[in-house]
């Protein structure tokens, strides 16, 4: 017997793909285009919002960003082959929400009813948009690599005292590093979700097609993570009292819109543009990371 | 926890979805910086986390030892650790900009901790890399370099840093590259002498006390006086501070470079690695620190007779 409500919260920084994500959902579970996808049981009483980015996702456009203050809630009606799941909400929330918890160290009471009734989550980083946690003597580095003739010239300057005069740019919490950003909108959710430990997590890494090459296989977004998001990645593994994990690289939109456009318009059906990569995932199904935050796959792989 | 915010409406970006009538309620999320004292004391009634306190003259690398901890896990593993968090995450970070890319800068400086600040506790969860223990907490105390030279000239402002007494470890840092050099070496190593000397005559360390003196900046030690020389000042610091060794727990000497130059041939947060482990992983303390009492000596005024009939207990007996 299933509840009659779940709660999916998508987590993520501004345009991290989180909209894309659902449009593509909303057209895969209601087209039936993916035969081993999670499909929809009923249409949503209210599928202005989802009709409207879908309609963006299938003329091979941007989809629109959720506005701070526009943000839509948002439910689907799923099922499985083994039968209803039930309805799943999923609050399309905007990037800037997340980040101005992050920097101002409040939510709406909303939003924290939100988070504290989430029975999963879907945890969104996109490759283009980090905020890398590099430092000066890092880019000196690779500098110097770089440029082999430069460096020998420059053997024989002394090491310099550090200096503790402060830098160029005044420091804000939005210049940290997307991954710290993350790990601190994650232990808001560690005292609000006691009752539901460990909540399953699904980390999507957007715009798959960017890296898919450096990360093939099943395993590849799992590196990917541990690779460019070191801290996000221990921190999810080593509280593992609180999230189960699983790593997926999803491309909603399949490729480049503007390059790959002709590509990516020569498929029989449009939801055949969805990469996707992860643990049990088929061809094109963007319905896999919802169906494992929804409980419907085993731990133990 | 549903309270209003401290200041000012809400931010756009906070608005909720729909219910504009609610929105004005907000819920306080924790802040991330540093902890004060009583933050600090609520983490270690959960948890038992070890204290360590940095001590040191101003700029002699406290603040970059801790920027450098917490940047250690941001590209991989530390020390053996994963990273499991951090309830002062902000603080962290606002520690961290200057030496960053982002910052700007073309050199990496770091924000110092100014003297009203007080003391600052920063917070760190980490686990064995191999996930097999439980989550291991640690509180780094962080004071600026004043407080350090007003324990030089007043015993009143040392015996008020109590935090001392009640560390787990002492982790008093000199800066290697003043001793390695020709005009500062003989103040820099004669303070660091002084204060430890201040601290046993003045009784804060316990027999049991675990004392660090880390000799920082080592790359820039190094650069200016060679390796030999500069192990010989490791050597001369040894036997300088030998005669305290036996009236503690233990005393170490370590060389660090929580970030050395880019062209040193160091590794970033050298020598704190085998560091962190040891602080994290030994036992805390398990002796109390023992109860001091104000001298008698000098209660010659009106009000020190007063005090000392009304407040008995806080001066030593008679005949102590």
């Amino acid at each position: 017997m299933r509840k009659p409500m779940t709660n999916i919260l998508s987590i993520g920084l501004p345009e991290v793909g989180k909209t894309t994500f659902l449009a593509a959902l909303w057209h895969v579970t209601e087209s039936g285009e993916v035969p081993a996808s999670l499909s929809l049981e009923r249409i949503s009483e209210n599928a202005k919002h989802l009709n409207s980015i879908r309609s963006d996702w299938l003329r091979f456009e941007k989809v629109g960003r959720t506005i701070p203050g526009q943000e839509q809630p948002t439910t689907l009606w799923l099922r499985d082959d083994r039968g209803v799941v039930g309805q799943v909400l999923f609050p399309d929330l905007s990037g800037e929400s997340f980040e101005g918890a992050w920097a101002e160290r409040h939510w709406t009471k909303e939003y924290d009813q939100l988070v504290s009734g989430a029975d999963g989550l879907l945890v969104f980083v996109h490759p283009e948009t980090l905020k890398e946690p590099f430092t000066i003597a890092e880019m000196q580095r690779m500098a110097e690599a770089a440029i082999p003739d430069e460096v020998a010239a420059n053997r024989q300057v002394e090491v310099e005292e550090p200096s503790t005069d402060v830098g160029v740019e005044e420091w804000s919490p939005l210049k940290a590093p997307t991954q710290v950003q993350l790990v601190d909108l994650l232990q808001f959710t560690e005292t609000t979700q006691r009752a539901k430990r460990p909540v399953r997590v699904a980390v999507i890494v957007s715009a798959w097609d960017l890296v898919r090459e450096d990360y093939p296989g099943e395993a590849g977004p799992s590196l990917w993570l541990k690779n460019r998001m070191s801290y996000l990645d221990q921190y999810l593994r080593s509280n593992f009292e609180l999230f189960t994990v699983r790593v997926y690289g999803v491309s909603a939109q399949g490729g480049d819109l503007k390059k790959d456009r002709d590509s990516l318009q020569n498929h029989a059906h449009t939801s055949e543009r969805i990469l996707i990569d992860g643990p049990d995932c088929s061809a094109h199904d963007i319905s896999e990371p919802v169906r494992w935050c929804l409980g419907l796959r085993e731990t133990g792989r | 926890m549903t309270t209003m915010p401290p200041t000012g409406p809400a931010s756009p970006a906070m608005q909720p979805p729909e219910k504009a009538g609610a929105s004005d309620e907000l819920v306080n999320l924790p802040l991330g910086k540093p902890l004060g004292e009583v933050d600090a004391s609520e983490v270690l009634r959960a948890s038992g986390a070890p204290i360590v306190v940095l001590v040191g003259a101003p700029k002699c690398g406290k603040t970059t030892l801790l920027a450098s901890l917490h940047d250690g896990f941001q590209r991989a593993p530390f020390a053996g650790y994963v990273g499991s968090g951090s309830r002062t995450l902000i603080g962290f970070e606002e520690r961290c900009f200057d030496s960053r890319a982002a910052s700007g800068g073309e050199k990496p400086v770091t924000l110092r901790t100014r003297h009203q600040e007080g003391i600052l506790f920063y917070h760190m969860k980490l686990r064995d890399q191999d996930l097999s223990s439980p989550i291991r907490q640690l509180l780094l105390a962080d004071m600026s370099g004043e407080h350090y030279e007003d324990a030089l000239d007043s015993a009143i402002a040392l015996r008020a840093l109590t935090i001392y007494r009640r560390a787990d470890h002492f982790a008093h840092l000199v800066d290697g590259g003043r001793l390695a050099s020709n005009h500062l070496s003989g103040l820099t190593r004669a303070n660091a002498l002084l204060l430890m000397r201040r601290c046993f005559e003045e009784r804060m360390f316990d027999p049991d006390a675990k004392v660090d003196v880390l000799v920082t900046k080592w790359d820039l030690a190094l650069d200016r006086i060679g390796q030999e020389k500069a192990t010989n000042i490791l050597h001369s610091l040894e036997q300088a501070l030998g005669v305290f060794e036996e009236r503690l727990g233990r005393l170490r000497i370590i060389p660090i470079a929580a970030r050395p130059h880019y062209k040193s041939a160091l590794q970033p947060a050298y020598g704190l690695g085998n560091l962190l482990r040891s602080w994290t992983e030994e036992p805390p303390r398990k002796s109390t620190p023992r109860e001091r009492r104000l001298p008698r000596t000098n209660l010659q005024t009106p009000f020190d007779k007063f005090a000392l009939r009304e407040a008995a207990h806080l001066y030593a007996k008679a005949d102590d």
